[in-house]
């Protein structure tokens, strides 16, 4: 029978970062497939340009270095007024950072906090003027990890970026909510991406098997992360706030 | 031939498992449960196709007789492949006032139907182990104190617990998550809706207001579709903001 899609986003407009690759890339195509017009921001300009043709509504992408905090309010503002207000993002750009505590890195993990973190908030305080978001109503989607709830030696800058993520949701949730700007985040499990692949090279055959056997459904694929992300942007999810939604296969019930 | 796919919901003859049945029930055959047929009957009534669908009187609080329930109803050419349980007891009364029918018809309701519903639903003889999918309908009780929720609190604590349990035994061959609603409007909270202090109360703790059925459907029907198919084991809080307000 038909029925329209309960997370029908037609007629909305989102800016998805870290859209060239991995869960941001499928954000993106999933976003686009239910109808939403498209922001995509990521520094990889040529893979953007490719999610960018896999989409199939409108999409504007940018290439952009969310290192560079203060571009980050000034280039949404810009993009609000060139295509109009926007009714939500996903902040799915993130790096990864392997290291034990005693080779940490200042300027390694600034560059994390910045990417992850940083990013988040001030994207969160661009979404904030009225300019961008037209007012009021508006959904904001933070990809976390499980890393921001569970131990994982040589994660220690990773996982403070992202437990980071966990307390500006809970906090702009409540900040917000008088404007109806609601505020969630996504922990995934391990997904087959490529940031996966690119610390793959530090291991083995045996940490992938142990990987897959910590998530009780195996690993999971970035299109699952991306529903999540969909589902908290639409207004099925119209009295979801604050939450922090873990898309993990299992692994943090075990 | 394929057998005929159902989902189970419990407590379905009014509040949350009435509405989020006749909606379900657009794509999905029911099979709904609850106390009083000729109620179940009018629900029945209510979803689409009607004839699809079908009725299961049982009550939770007897619970010696679920499993026998289900078995009787249970054909070999059915296969029951999802289930809702969103009967729920509240009786909200200070612990000192506590009777233990009370506490037992808690448990019974809320917690001990859920285990045998799904011992019953995962067994070969019975179901043909066909089931793959559980959402249990919890509580923000489960996660937050208040004030008389006492024995409502442990019981949802005890649904999420088993379904996190649950989760990583039945894994990958069925998948169990747990929304946990704020207050909607419902027969069984209509003694706080009908509260003008409640009412004022809940204004000022629900950052986005109070909630409508509508909303816990939506996160049942994502948690039942394939969108959803690498998330189990968790808890899903809709609830307007209500359980991370501190100032509440």
């Amino acid at each position: 029978m038909p029925q329209t899609h309960p997370f029908d986003l037609t007629g909305k407009r989102f800016l998805v970062t870290g859209a060239a690759s991995g869960i941001g890339k499928a954000t993106a195509i999933a976003l686009s497939a239910l109808g939403a017009e498209l922001i995509l921001w990521d520094i990889n300009e040529a893979a953007l340009k490719a999610t960018a043709s896999s989409c199939m509504k409108a999409v504007h992408t940018l290439a952009i270095d969310l290192k560079n905090t203060p571009g980050i309010r000034e280039t949404l503002l810009n993009a609000a007024a060139e295509y109009g207000p926007v009714n939500g993002l996903v902040h799915a750009a993130g790096i990864p950072y392997i290291s034990p505590l005693k080779s940490l890195s200042e300027n390694k993990y600034m560059e994390v906090l910045q990417i992850n973190t940083i990013a988040a908030l001030e994207l969160a305080k661009a979404f904030n003027q009225k300019k961008v978001s037209g007012g009021a109503n508006g959904s904001i989607v933070f990809i976390s990890s499980v890393y921001a709830l569970v131990g994982s030696a040589a994660n220690t800058a990773y996982a403070m970026s992202k437990a980071a993520l966990h307390g500006i949701t809970k906090s702009l949730a409540i900040e917000l909510s008088p404007k109806n700007i609601r505020v969630n985040c996504v922990a995934p499990g391990f997904v087959k991406t490529t940031m996966k692949a690119n610390t793959d090279q530090l291991f083995n055959e045996e940490r992938d098997e142990l990987l897959e056997s910590l998530h009780p459904l195996g690993l999971g694929a970035p299109e699952d992360v991306a529903y999540a992300c969909a589902y908290l942007l639409s207004d099925a999810a119209k009295w979801i706030t604050g939450s922090i939604m873990n898309v993990d296969g299992g692994f943090t019930a075990k | 031939m394929e057998n005929k796919k159902y989902i189970l919901v419990t407590g379905a003859s009014s509040g949350i498992g009435c509405e989020i049945a006749v909606k379900l029930s657009a794509e999905h055959n029911i099979i709904l449960a609850g106390r009083n047929e000729e109620t179940l009957l009018a629900v029945k009534q209510q979803c689409s196709r009607p004839a699809e669908h079908l009725v299961l009187v049982v009550d939770l609080n007897k619970i010696d007789a679920v499993t026998d329930a289900l078995q009787e109803l249970i054909e070999a050419d059915m296969d029951v492949s999802g289930f809702v349980h969103c009967a729920g007891y509240l009786k909200m009364l200070p612990l000192k006032s506590i009777s233990t029918a009370q506490l037992l018809e808690t448990m019974n309701v809320n917690f001990n139907s859920a285990v045998l519903i799904i011992k019953a639903l995962i067994s070969k003889k019975i179901n043909r182990g066909s089931l793959q999918n559980v959402v249990f309908i919890s509580s923000t009780a489960s996660i937050m104190g208040a004030k008389a929720f006492n024995v409502y609190s442990g019981s949802k604590g005890a649904v999420d617990a088993l379904m996190r349990s649950l989760a990583v035994e039945l894994a990958p061959a069925v998948r169990l998550n747990s929304v946990l609603p704020g207050a909607v409007a419902t027969k069984m909270t209509e003694h706080m809706f009908n509260d003008e202090a409640v009412l004022a109360r809940m204004a000022k703790d629900y950052p986005l207001g109070t909630g409508e059925v509508n909303d816990i459907f939506e996160m049942v029907n994502f948690l039942l579709s394939d969108k959803s198919k690498w998330i189990t084991g968790q808890q899903f809080v809709v609830d307007g903001g209500r359980s991370i307000n501190i100032s509440a």
